[in-house]
């Protein structure tokens, strides 16, 4: 088992929940009353059930029941619900992560040429920060394609923030629990992603903006302070402003260092000129007593004249300006000690010009926190400073943090560029920033198992014994957050759809390893069969076609599967027909065809041996059976039915009844030769060649009985004149008396003969409650029929033989081949 | 937050299992009252509305399990009483009338109480398998998926390692060589269809020497004195494979189908110290290897890894070796890892917990494998989650207790 540092993992105390099926205390007497407590877990959704169960398999049957007979049910959520209120935010937010993975995949494709993913193809390794960039994105075969991505995922990082700051919004007034820590979460997000930017994301990246054409980390470290951490305070700030003797006020040399570290220039010359010193100074000179320098002033002048990187065109200029700027300062401080009888604040104004002269000492003895602090140094030590440098100011400054601080911990871990452990804590408090960080980072190339070892405290012994563990096995890291989310989302009713397309995401990585990709490929297939769609067929056709677009074909057919079993158990027999063709369930769907032939059969009259069969006594109406199975047999597609043999039969069959229900001629020529080419097509080659395939076997006799019996009549029409020809040719004659005698000469004829009696006195329809499939017909059905209905068929069977000798000769005799 | 909803399941009785259908909207609860009670979640009044209760056996009802939905609205309930049932819902008859589900099948070859079934994944079809009081897992498959009134007892197979199983009169059995595990193999002879028997061919096991079974299996009290648990390998990927609890020999077995169709046992998942009482094997999600858990009596819960190998199907019967004794040579996990012959598994024991304290008695996998429950008498439901790094650690802890509203823990 591995050593790991708990320190961390103190921090994720297993999360406790209340079932609150018992009183307090109570879990400790469960076992006295041979009770226990079990749970399940549910399907997708992140709940799971309690309840007192009995603890060991004994039977009470006989016994009086027990007399704690605790019956609570109780489904307690296992993780948070997303809240309604963050919908929207989710949609959104998924909009700007599904462009971000289109734009990473265009370019990819653009660096390969179309070929594919190149990832991990390299051996330039580039570093940065210590990141080992060959996995993720291979940023470094391709400086267009890097510096195109970097863009992308910086673009994609700025849109999440400006749909944080729409969702902050809305949420503004934490009134509740939930809205207060709504709010903390979105601060986090917002927090963690500007730091992103402006540490790692815009680092080396060439600016879009002429304007500056040399890149430095102060404006934008200070435009993140300033979100974040609002100095001074407004509720603070403007009663000061507006104090009759604003010198005097206790907060007013925290203000100055707060805002000069901050580099709130114009706010420290403004607070600076209410100080008495200033004022005196000005009154001075309106009254042109005297010319005499005074140290607010210079330090004034001096504030006002600190040369700002962004207004130079080139670090160069900046820098040459800077020292020169510097050596005023030095100057400044150098006389300051002449003045500092004039002034009661001298030392302060001596602290300011420390500050100002970049003495780190005096930075950090006047800051409130890290933050300020890494500020000033920023500002007067190293105003020129790199982004990806931030990190190393962080050992310079004392950084104290509150260790319940989520957002203060996730901040300090992404300037360290200690990104696994942002991560970590970013998933105390919400999986949404989590995965996408994650995502993000992937994408730079700064997300990869290596890293992952060397930063978690404690973990650095298993990076060389356990490499292979992970990401080969199975889903790289960020597939495994981005899960994680989506299972949230999934587990929502009202999020389902996007919780899948984030799996989806997961399967198509520009990165990740074959086996990772079918790992995700399988959640998947697992998760997408069960999201419940009750009976609206709206919601499983977008399933259907959910499946479809990512070529989920197991899922899929799983899903036609059982929306084709509702529709059975329901009686609509052709939409199941049409769904277990859909998932190609060949036994499901010869089974429906066979019963829909058997209610065919069904609506057949019984020929009267004794009085003779006639033309006339087939003619019978078609039931609303028939009405039914030829509905069905219409609706079956072309594709469909060259899919399944019994498909084709049923079609023909339906056509064969549509001229066989049409009296007038042509339609009995025609009805007898779509008979004759049903038997050829199912199982004419068998009969003409008297072998048993396949094709012969897959139909049961009792079909080929009903499709002799369908011959009776178009027989005996011809018999009693009233056609000139003869419908049946020698050949076709042949073929018909191949099938009786299949069925009559067989030592199962009677078994085979049961079945059709079976199926014709007991068809009660197709559907889940009753009639049945053809091995319950083929054999258990056959057992409830009498001899006599058996010798009943046998002897109709005999007419039809009768009819066909007679029609062989009448064949002969017309010469008709 | 702690969101719980609750309602009563108003048995006359303890409740014996509750179990969730596919979608996790349908629950089936059953009783030492003898009745079987679905229910229905309501998700626009966010609450369970029960469907329908009736009298299920003729003695406690152990337990229960949902067939996949493709087969309809169909679960199955195994009892003291020896026999397990087949349910089926009937949309055409109204909730609460007692006769919304019909049975569909009794199958009453078992000797002794039924005390685990689960349903095997979709992709083997209907089959369902059922372990006894009497020491033989029995494997079932439906003849029609629609009818669900034939149910062919495809195997028989003996859990328990020859002279592990008490009393029962077992050598006889099935006449294999060396731990030949399978009876018989297609015996559609001993299924009952809504109470009338169904002739058929096969057969061979009707007193054909279990009869003691039912002495072995439960003790003058009515108390079973062995405990047996099963759970399928849910992946489409690997031979049909069956994790099995084999009470008081306190080892779980992986069992599988071997080339010439028969049921042989495979690792053994040692280092239980006492009977295993559940056990539970992940959906693999497409990973290398498989994951496994039990719960046992000795207050743990263990999950481990099957890794290489183990793909193919075995190679003949037998397999190599005696199970007698349990000290056959099957791949232990006791040790802190094996190699294994060709087409076998190495087993690791991944993780072992002792934060229950003490018995623990159900464990359960969520849908993607990635989260494991445990429940134990300390009256508490603990949900296991591995991190990226493989580390499995305890990410939610489920009292039954009301929370105690000063805990800041519980709010």
């Amino acid at each position: 088992m591995p050593t790991v540092d708990k320190s961390l993992y103190e921090a994720f105390a297993p999360r406790q929940l209340s079932a609150n099926i018992l009183a307090p205390g109570n879990n400790e007497t469960l076992a006295d009353g041979n009770r226990t407590v079990i749970g399940s877990l549910a399907s997708i959704r992140n709940e799971a059930l309690v309840h007192i169960a009995r603890r060991n398999l004994e039977d009470s049957s006989n016994q009086p029941p027990s007399k704690d007979l605790n019956q609570t049910i109780a489904i307690v959520k296992t993780v948070d619900a997303i809240p309604p209120t963050r919908a929207v935010f989710v949609n959104e937010a998924y909009g700007v992560f599904a462009a971000l993975q289109a734009a990473v995949h265009a370019a990819m494709d653009s660096r390969t040429g179309g070929f594919g993913r190149a990832g991990g193809t390299s051996g330039h390794r580039r570093h940065m920060l210590g990141f080992d960039n060959s996995r993720g994105m291979d940023m470094s075969s391709g400086s267009g394609g890097r510096t195109q991505i970097k863009r992308a995922v910086l673009r994609a990082s700025q849109e999440y923030r400006e749909r944080i700051v729409a969702q902050f919004q809305q949420v503004e007034s934490p009134n509740t629990p939930e809205t207060f820590h709504e709010n903390e979460v979105l601060r986090t997000a917002h927090s963690a992603l500007q730091l992103l930017d402006l540490v790692h994301l815009k680092s080396d990246l060439p600016n879009e903006d002429d304007a500056l054409p040399w890149d430095h980390v102060q404006p934008d470290y200070s435009a993140w302070l300033s979100a974040h951490y609002m100095e001074p305070r407004d509720e603070e700030f403007i009663p000061f402003k507006n104090s009759a003797n604003q010198r005097e006020h206790p907060l007013y040399w925290r203000f100055v260092y707060q805002t000069l570290l901050r580099g709130h220039l114009l706010t420290v010359v403004s607070i600076l000129k209410i100080h008495p010193d200033y004022r005196a100074y000005c009154l001075e000179q309106l009254s042109r007593r005297s010319n005499t320098d005074t140290l607010v002033v210079r330090i004034i002048e001096l504030v006002e004249t600190m040369p700002i990187p962004s207004r130079f065109a080139s670090q160069l200029q900046f820098e040459e300006q800077w020292a020169l700027w510097k050596e005023d300062v030095e100057r400044t401080k150098a006389t300051a000690s002449r003045h500092a009888a004039t002034s009661r604040d001298s030392d302060e104004f001596d602290r300011m010009l420390s500050v100002l002269n970049g003495d780190e000492r005096a930075i950090k003895q006047v800051a409130n926190d890290w933050r300020e602090a890494v500020s000033g140094l920023i500002i007067y030590v190293h105003p020129a400073l790199k982004r990806h440098e931030v990190a190393e100011l962080l050992s310079r400054v004392n950084v104290e943090v509150d260790p319940d601080s989520v957002k203060e911990l996730v901040e300090l871990s992404i300037i360290e560029g200690n990104f696994q452990r942002a991560i970590r804590y970013c998933s105390k408090q919400d999986w949404w920033l989590v995965s996408h960080l994650a995502d993000l980072l992937h994408h730079i190339g700064a997300l990869d198992s290596d890293n992952l070892i060397g930063s978690l405290s404690g973990m650095t012994g298993k990076r060389r014994s356990q490499p292979s563990q992970h990401a080969p096995q199975q889903q790289q890291q960020r597939e495994w957050y981005l899960l994680g989310y989506a299972q949230d989302l999934v587990s929502d009713p009202a999020h389902w759809r996007i919780g899948l397309e984030y799996i989806a995401a997961c399967c198509y990585s520009t990165t990740s390893a074959t086996s990772a990709s079918a790992s995700c490929r399988e959640v998947l297939d697992a998760t997408v069969t069960r999201i419940p769609f009750d009976d609206s067929e709206r919601k499983f056709k977008k399933l259907v076609a959910f499946a479809r677009r990512h070529n989920l074909d197991s899922a899929r057919k799983e899903l036609h599967r059982t929306y084709a079993r509702r529709k059975l158990a329901a009686g609509r027999i052709g939409e199941a027909l049409e769904h277990y063709a859909e998932a190609r369930d060949a036994p499901q769907v010869a089974r429906i065809v066979d019963s829909l032939l058997d209610a065919r059969a069904a609506t057949m009259p019984v020929v009267d041996v004794e009085a003779g069969a006639t033309e006339e006594s087939f003619t019978a109406s078609p039931s609303l059976s028939t009405a039914a199975w030829r509905d069905i047999a219409a609706r079956v597609s072309p594709a469909a039915a060259e899919w399944h043999p019994r498909l084709a039969l049923l079609v023909r069959y339906e056509q064969f009844y549509a001229l066989y229900a049409d009296p007038s001629p042509p339609s009995p020529a025609a009805a007898a030769a779509q008979l004759v080419r049903i038997i050829n097509a199912s199982f004419g080659t068998a009969a003409a060649s008297g072998t048993d395939d396949i094709t012969h076997r897959l139909l049961p006799k009792r079909l080929i009985i009903t499709l002799l019996f369908d011959a009776l009549p178009l027989l005996l029409r011809q018999s009693s004149g009233k056609d000139d020809t003869c419908l049946f040719g020698v050949a076709a004659t042949n073929d018909l008396m191949r099938c009786l005698e299949d069925v009559t000469a067989s030592h199962r004829s009677r078994e085979y003969v049961g079945a059709w009696a079976a199926s014709k006195t007991s068809n009660d329809g197709v559907g889940g409650g009753g009639g049945g499939g053809s091995g319950g017909r083929g054999s258990g059905g056959s057992e409830a029929v009498t001899d006599t209905a058996i010798e009943g068929v046998l002897a109709q069977l005999a007419v039809v033989r009768a009819a066909l000798t007679k029609n062989l000769a009448r064949a002969y005799i017309l010469r008709i081949p | 937050m702690n969101e719980v909803v609750q309602f009563s399941a108003g048995h006359e009785d303890l409740i014996h299992d509750v179990a969730y259908d596919f979608y996790g909207k349908r629950l089936v609860t059953c009783s030492s009252d003898q009745k079987l009670k679905v229910w229905d979640m309501d998700e626009d009044k966010g609450n369970w509305a029960c469907n329908d209760s009736w009298k299920g056996h003729d003695s406690s009802i152990l337990k229960v399990a949902w067939a996949h939905p493709e087969y309809g609205q169909v679960f199955a309930s195994c009892s003291f009483d020896r026999t397990v049932r087949v349910w089926e819902e009937q949309d055409q008859e109204a909730k609460l009338g007692g006769r919304r589900w019909s049975e569909k099948a009794r199958l009453a070859d078992s000797k002794g109480p039924v005390q685990d079934l689960e349903f095997a994944p979709t992709h083997l079809g209907l089959k369902l398998a059922t372990a006894a009081s009497d020491g033989v897992l029995r494997i079932y498959e439906a003849m029609d998926v629609v009818q669900l009134g034939q149910w062919t007892l495809m195997d028989e197979i003996e859990i328990a390692s020859l002279g592990a199983i008490g009393s029962m009169e077992s050598a006889n059995i099935g006449g294999g060589v060396d731990g030949m595990i399978t009876r018989n193999q297609s015996n559609t002879g001993a299924v009952t269809s809504g109470g009338s028997t169904i002739a058929g061919s096969g057969g061979g096991l009707a007193g054909s020497g279990v009869a003691g079974a039912g002495v072995g299996g439960v003790g003058g009290g009515g108390a079973v004195t062995s405990h047996y648990c099963l759970s399928w390998c849910p992946s489409r990927f690997q031979p049909q494979m069956l994790l099995v609890g084999c009470g008081r020999e306190n080892v779980a077995k992986v069992f599988r189908i071997d080339a010439h169709g028969r049921w042989s046992p495979g690792e053994q998942l040692f280092g239980h110290g006492d009977v295993v009482t559940s056990v539970a094997w992940a959906p693999n999600m497409g990973r290398s290897y498989q994951l496994l858990a039990t719960a046992c009596r000795d207050g743990h819960v263990r999950i481990f890894r099957l890794s290489g190998g183990g793909s193919g199907a075995l190679p003949g019967g037998g397999d190599g070796g005696s199970s007698a004794g349990g000290g056959g040579p099957w791949q232990t996990a006791g040790a802190k890892k094996s190699t294994t012959a060709a087409g076998r598994f190495h087993v690791d024991l991944l993780a072992d917990f002792s934060d229950h304290g003490t018995e623990v008695w159900r464990v359960e996998w969520n849908v993607t494998g990635t989260i494991l429950s445990s429940s134990g008498d300390d009256g508490k439901v603990r949900l296991w989650k591995s991190s990226y790094m493989g580390e499995w650690r305890c990410m939610s802890i489920i009292s039954a207790e009301s929370a105690n509203p000063y805990d800041p823990a519980m709010r």
